[in-house]
């Protein structure tokens, strides 16, 4: 069954960074995801386009994989861009 | 009201996108995607528009500010009003701003409370030692909002307001409880209306040592602390129980930056750094300079020190691309010309940075 794995990264802690003490994964399966919340998550990774020009400064990113048939994909992207369930898929904790 | 208009209000809970923010090369590749219905693509047509008129707006607003700076100086040492400040409730939601709290000073929510008093604190701060008008040095009005979404363990500035959210009451507890937090993410505000610099690679670390220096220097100031008597912490208010059993006692330490106290330890010297980084962790570079500065030139961080950053950060127009040794070199010259009886102060900063590889 296809998964996406995700990991969320930054705020004003930094979590998931090279020293940080924190982390913040998870798993979701494509289908516990709404048809609006696939069809979400497919514009995400089909969008090349990166939010250049936003002013939020410590908000979370997300680093999204999954497999496909071409192989693995991973996108990072902002949280406001991200499907509730995902963000509902994580769980915070110290390494 | 179909899907997408739905996303784009906002009201699209299932997708979880009430604060939506597409990059504009999205917005305006929907509004061309035949297989869209041609409402829904006239609905991304207008929010392209929309979204390059409100740039347009913002840049006219900071050009504005510095040339307001440029022209009348005088606006820095005149009496003015203090900003307007308000407190939006999310309720545990993640739609922006949220519900308006009258009275947040005096709240029963002490979240709200807190959130009220010291974004007026930090008002104060930037006004009575720096002359700056609030954050765009325009009388901005402060928003913030608290109570955003479930246990999030975050802070974050988005272009024009603050957020909070309560912490998981494990690793963190609310992040109003910590002054120098406030103090960091209004500080990313007035980056954004001065230096301008983006978020990624040096600049993105000095934007994040800018918004660290004058959390840590507001709090001395609240505390009316000496350098050498403060803890030059970031975040300690927000340790949560799980985090502070297990030795952790801060985001970050200045004075300290790879210390195993902190959650986030940081690289200390430039030769460490890597373009990528996350801007978190290349903070700690300068983070330590200003910090040894401070410390060689004794007293309050805020007179000299926290006066050359501020008009290093504020007297020279835009540089969204800065990197770290230029801004070293800045604060080198603003020393000098800011202290030029005292030149033991530019000797001091010099050496700071110095120490760092810079």
């Amino acid at each position: 069954m296809a998964k996406l794995q995700v990991e969320r990264i930054g705020g004003i802690a930094g979590f998931g960074g090279a020293g940080s003490h924190l982390r913040s994964r998870g798993e979701v399966e494509l289908t516990d995801l709404s048809a609006a919340e696939q069809q979400a998550v497919d514009s995400l990774f089909q969008s090349q386009d990166k939010p250049k020009s936003s002013q939020m400064r410590d908000g979370f990113q997300y680093r999204i994989t999954r497999n496909t048939a071409n192989g693995v994909e991973t996108i990072v992207v902002p949280e406001e861009a991200v499907p509730a369930t995902i963000r509902g898929s994580l769980k915070d904790e110290i390494i | 009201m179909n899907d997408w208009q739905k996303i784009m209000s906002g009201s699209d809970h299932r997708c979880g996108c009430s604060c939506f923010i597409i990059p504009p090369k999205v917005l305006e590749r929907f509004s061309r995607d035949k297989k869209l219905s041609a409402e829904a693509r006239k609905a991304f047509a207008n929010a392209a528009r929309f979204d390059k008129e409100l740039r347009k707006v913002r840049e006219a607003k900071a050009k504005l500010t510095l040339t307001a700076m440029e022209l009348l100086p005088s606006l820095a040492v005149t009496p003015v009003a203090p900003p307007s400040i308000t407190v939006y409730n999310c309720n545990n939601g993640v739609s922006l701003p949220g519900t308006l709290v009258s009275n947040p000073g005096s709240s029963s929510d002490a979240t709200a409370k807190r959130a009220f008093v010291e974004t007026r604190g930090v008002a104060k701060f930037y006004r009575t030692l720096f002359g700056r008008n609030s954050i765009d040095n325009a009388g901005m009005g402060l928003i913030s909002s608290i109570h955003f979404s479930v246990k999030y363990n975050n802070a974050f500035w988005n272009g024009s307001q603050m957020t909070y959210g309560d912490g998981d009451g494990n690793i963190f507890v609310d992040f109003t409880r910590a002054d120098d937090v406030v103090g960091h993410e209004l500080t990313h505000g007035v980056t954004q209306h001065s230096l301008g610099l983006s978020y990624v690679n040096q600049a993105g670390g000095l934007n994040e040592s800018i918004s660290d220096v004058f959390g840590s220097m507001f709090r001395q100031w609240q505390a009316n602390q000496k350098v050498n008597k403060a803890d030059w912490l970031i975040g300690k208010e927000i340790m949560g129980p799980g985090a502070i059993t297990r030795g952790f006692t801060c985001l970050r330490d200045m004075s300290n930056p790879a210390a195993a106290h902190c959650l986030a330890p940081q690289p200390t010297k430039f030769s460490q750094y890597h373009n990528g980084m996350d801007p978190h962790e290349s903070s700690g570079i300068p983070n330590f300079a200003f910090y040894k500065a401070a410390m060689a030139i004794g007293g309050k961080s805020w007179l000299a020190a926290g006066k050359i950053w501020y008009q290093a950060l504020t007297g020279f127009g835009p540089s969204p691309n800065m990197s770290m040794k230029a801004f070293a070199n800045r604060t080198r010259s603003v020393a000098a010309s800011l202290f030029p009886a005292k030149p033991a102060v530019k000797t001091a900063v010099s050496n700071a940075w110095t120490a760092v590889g810079l």
